[in-house]
């Protein structure tokens, strides 16, 4: 966790006496475009998960100092955004030297946006929401590659419990929302008992593959066979888990805030100029849900 | 390479006469491309490397290894399929300096595709084979940056006599039939040059002093021939004296040339490698042995500078100026002298050497004084070689004016405009890396420079520093062992951006330069690519910038492995080949701690070397053990996603227009 300074030291440890969002009970962070606060300082990695846990407190951060006190009292769904302009005015200052495409004129088409969903439940439906807030709150039209990573790696993933998932993305493919659809973790079978039931066949499996380089050889011969791209990660198992995200709301908000809430779903999402290999945008939105007892 | 324009070059009194002529004539073909073509925009970031072979032949009865005079005999079919087929070639071929060298591209530049980094090696293995197969028994190519008895007697084969009364170079080592016959441009050159500066070219390399080294060393230099009296006043004791522009040019590097997208981008590009010249530099030393000599050195570099070194005694500040325009303090090879941005004014502390008529004639015609500057600075220098059937040129049409004097610049960077008639876009060559002696690690070093320059343009980087401080660096950089010994000044801070005031993020990045604090400090090279507590590391930014793109499972592997080489050269975990010829010779048993390289130590050196970058051989003291998946064929996955993907585009393009 970062060193606190005195502002953050204050606002953490006054008290807060009420609770922020009593009555909600849905919750969605979206981080914005965070390519912007790239960390330069220091040499040691911060994994996603500190890196979202990091955005997270800089968005309660803000919703403590800038939102009015009652804001949410009555939301069931309360969304944090970053607004866009604070990461533009934020980003705009004191640079020395100029790189000329900040100052170009870039269109969709010249942009490719890849999303990874890493759901912590194999409910349908919190699939199809995730996936339409990302549209809603990139404000984009469609979307060149989405990749669905499913709890523990995908192990003890049977295809009757996958297949309802996976006609969620079909429905965004065939409604040429979603342009590429692809899978991670899955190995043999799994992962061609799932091609051979798919209408739309995934177009790559993404894999960890640690630091040696071993595939195993059965999935490098399936997925050539296949025209199946194998693409690699570095994520963990799991990317945020109910006690981290809790605790983190517990920080900077009332007792009762951060109670109950299970993260649902973690998107990480990236768009590059498609012809240069340059990351343009990049940032992260985490929808969580719990279960309150009302009087 | 260079400009090779065939027919029939003048001789040096002639060419001085055009020295103005091609001046003026050069800027007005530049501004004309300036004007044509500064708005032009290529969408794709574009990309290639360089690598040029030596070729040798070894002799296993006698224990001898030479340079085999034969790049005139396979460079034609070397050529062929480009002449058959130009737009379908894997690879590209030309000739260097040296009969003895090959210079091989890819046939079509790299690009965008993370897949691309996964084809460099295999392009290189591929180039290298075709080398080799036209090559005879016992003959190989071979990729080193400098031939370690380059000079010597009977380096070659066919063998020659220097003939330092007669020869273009007056050399005592290096014999005019080791340079590339069947282009006229080398041999004129090496005349041009020496004849310019009215003197042979001269260095001297401080010897490595061992235990037996006799003090002072003082080589007998009368055996070699006579070059009137040129080498008695020249040579130094306890030093190697070199005299040829061959002992120069006759070296092997590794470039890379970008494409960018715009003039403004490859001037950043530009400006921001320029700080990591001297970086690439050590990490790729491997140029030890001088004329069969150790050395205190490990680069090639300043050897370079002074073999091809036209300055006179006037310009290089040793007699008053009288028939000169300038002084000038650097040859035409050198490190560059000045950033190119508008932004980068600022770290340009050192007094550039320039053209004023030049200067004023750009700055009229629009160009901006910092770029004016530049290309003002480089035209100081006289044209060395005049085509008599490329004297009278369009200017509208024709570049080879304005090449002629910037391709005879040799410097760290380059700065390239397009040519006219092409749709090539503004570019950008890297120049100073040495050549490793096997494709892995060229690739390797490759993927490195192209991925950094990513990082930078995602992360919107600033890595520059004055530009004396650079100088520096590259002085630092060429010393024996200068990778584990020496400290290199590069910048603490390379974000731009301002921080968010939120506390947050104000703790994560400190304001580390506050006023009036030094935004550079000094830093081993491992500190530089491994980071340390104070210090990112470059490759943790690169490794960040991989997280975010979609790379295949072999490219990563293969991209890995490239990375890893990287950290554990710049840790000292595995030595630069440089410091690993030091140990094989020092531990040669032939060796006699004399400092000499014998015949037979270099025989042993080079056979070691063809061993492994054949893969016959291991060498755990230079390369891990692993080998990557380069390949050049592209996935059938990759490519169908790829077209599948752009197809998809265009159409919901198209429907939302």
């Amino acid at each position: 966790m970062a060193t606190e300074s005195q502002n953050d030291a204050q606002s953490k440890s006054q008290p807060v006496l009420e609770p922020y969002f009593p009555k909600a009970t849905e919750m969605l962070f979206y981080t914005g475009n965070i390519t912007p606060f790239f960390k330069l300082l220091t040499k040691t990695s911060s994994s996603v998960t500190e890196q979202i846990m990091e955005y997270m407190s800089m968005m309660l951060e803000k919703m403590k100092t800038k939102a009015k006190a009652d804001q949410f009292k009555e939301n069931n769904y309360v969304k944090l955004i970053c607004p866009p302009e604070d990461n533009q005015s934020n980003a705009a200052n004191g640079t020395t030297t100029t790189p000329p495409n900040e100052t170009e004129e870039l269109d969709r088409s010249d942009l490719k946006f890849s999303v990874k969903i890493f759901l912590r439940t194999l409910e349908p439906e919190i699939l199809s929401h995730t996936i339409n807030t990302i549209f809603s709150e990139l404000k984009e039209n469609y979307l060149e590659s989405v990749m669905i990573a499913l709890p523990n790696y995908g192990s003890l993933l049977t295809l009757k419990e996958f297949m309802p998932l996976w006609n969620v993305v079909e429905d965004f493919v065939n409604k040429q929302k979603i342009l590429s659809a692809g899978v991670c973790d899955l190995m043999l079978p799994l992962l061609s008992d799932i091609y051979d039931t798919a209408q739309v066949k995934p177009f790559a499996d993404q894999i960890n593959l640690g630091l040696c380089c071993s595939i195993p050889e059965e999935l490098s011969k399936y997925v050539k066979e296949h025209n199946i791209q194998l693409l690699t990660h570095s994520d963990p198992i799991d990317v945020l888990n109910d006690s981290d995200f809790q605790q983190i709301i517990r920080e900077y908000c009332h007792e009762y805030d951060a109670l109950n809430w299970k993260p649902c779903s973690i998107v990480r999402y990236s768009s590059v100029i498609a012809n240069r290999g340059i990351i343009k945008s990049k940032g992260f939105l985490v929808y969580a849900k719990r279960e309150l007892n009302m009087p | 390479m260079g400009l090779l324009t065939q027919g029939h070059p003048l001789d040096w009194e002639e060419t001085k006469k055009y020295a103005q002529y091609i001046r003026d004539h050069g800027i007005e073909q530049f501004l004309h491309i300036y004007k044509k073509l500064k708005d032009r925009r290529n969408d794709c970031l574009k990309w290639g490397d360089e690598v040029e072979f030596l070729m040798v032949r070894f002799d296993h009865e006698n224990k001898r290894a030479q340079l085999v005079l034969r790049a005139h005999e396979i460079l034609p079919k070397l050529m062929e399929p480009e002449h058959e087929n130009p737009d379908d070639c894997t690879t590209l071929w030309r000739p260097e300096y040296a009969d003895y060298m090959i210079e091989g591209t890819p046939g079509k530049p790299y690009g965008h595709l993370p897949v691309h980094f996964n084809m460099v090696e295999a392009n290189m293995r591929l180039r290298r084979q075709q080398g080799q197969e036209l090559l005879g028994k016992d003959e190989y190519v071979l990729s080193t940056s400098n031939f370690p008895r380059n000079g010597c007697p009977n380096f070659t084969w066919p063998q020659h006599k220097p003939t330092p009364g007669t020869s273009s170079s007056a050399s005592l080592f290096f014999p005019d039939e080791v340079i590339f016959p069947d282009h006229p441009r080398f041999k004129t050159l090496t005349r041009n040059i020496r004849m310019r500066r009215k003197s042979k070219v001269a260095l001297n390399v401080p010897i490595f002093i061992d235990e037996n080294t006799p003090r002072p060393f003082i080589e007998d230099l009368s055996v070699y021939g006579d070059d009137g009296g040129a080498s008695d006043s020249a040579a130094v004791e306890d030093h190697i004296y070199l005299d040829a522009m061959g002992l120069g040019m006759g070296c092997c590097c590794l470039q890379v040339t970008f494409q960018a997208q715009s003039i403004d981008e490859a001037r950043f590009l530009y400006d921001q490698l320029t700080p990591l010249t001297p970086i690439i530099l050590a990490l790729s030393a491997t140029s030890p042995i001088w004329r069969g000599y150790l050395t205190e050195i490990d680069c090639r570099w300043n050897v370079l500078c002074a073999m091809v070194d036209d300055r006179t005694a006037e310009e290089r500040g040793f007699e008053p100026l009288k028939n000169e325009r300038f002084r000038i303090p650097k040859s035409r090879y050198s490190s560059v002298d000045c950033y190119i941005s508008p932004d980068s004014a600022i770290y340009n502390d050192e007094e550039v050497v320039q053209d004023a008529d030049v200067f004023h004639k750009l700055t009229e015609n629009g160009i901006d004084p910092i770029l004016a500057q530049h290309i003002a600075h480089l035209f100081i220098r006289d044209t060395l070689t005049v085509f008599e059937e490329k004297i009278y040129l369009d200017d509208t049409q024709d570049t080879d004016h304005f090449e002629n004097i910037n391709s005879t610049n040799w410097q760290s960077m380059r700065f390239k405009p397009p040519p006219v008639n092409s749709d090539i876009g503004w570019r950008v060559e890297f120049r100073p890396s040495e050549l490793q002696m096997t494709d892995f690690e060229n690739a390797a070093l490759v993927t490195f420079i192209v991925l950094l320059t990513r990082a930078i343009m995602t992360y919107n980087l600033n890595l520059l520093i004055p530009i004396s401080n650079v100088d520096e660096n590259m002085q630092s950089a060429q010393r024996r062992d200068a990778l584990r010994t020496e400290k290199f000044h590069f910048r603490k801070c390379l974000s731009t951006k301002q921080t968010p005031e939120t506390p947050c993020m104000a703790s994560v990045q400190q304001p580390y330069t506050q006023e009036n604090e030094c935004e550079h400090r000094l830093m081993t090279i491992n500190e530089i690519i491994n980071g340390s507590n104070e210090f990112v590391g470059l490759l943790k930014i690169i490794q960040d910038y991989l997280s975010n793109i979609e790379v295949d499972a072999d490219t990563r592997c293969t991209i890995n492995q490239y990375l890893l080489l990287i950290s554990k050269r710049a840790s000292g975990k595995l030595m630069t080949n440089a410091t690993w010829m030091r140990h094989f010779v020092t531990h040669h048993p032939a060796y006699k701690h004399d400092s000499v390289v014998s015949e037979e130590i270099a025989y042993d050196l080079l056979w070691k070397m063809t061993q492994i970058s054949n893969g016959k051989e291991q060498c755990p003291l230079v390369l891990p053990r692993m080998s990557s998946k380069t390949t050049l064929d592209i996935s059938a996955a990759v490519e169908t996603e790829n077209n599948q993907l752009e197809v998809k585009r265009s159409l919901m393009n198209h429907q939302n227009n």
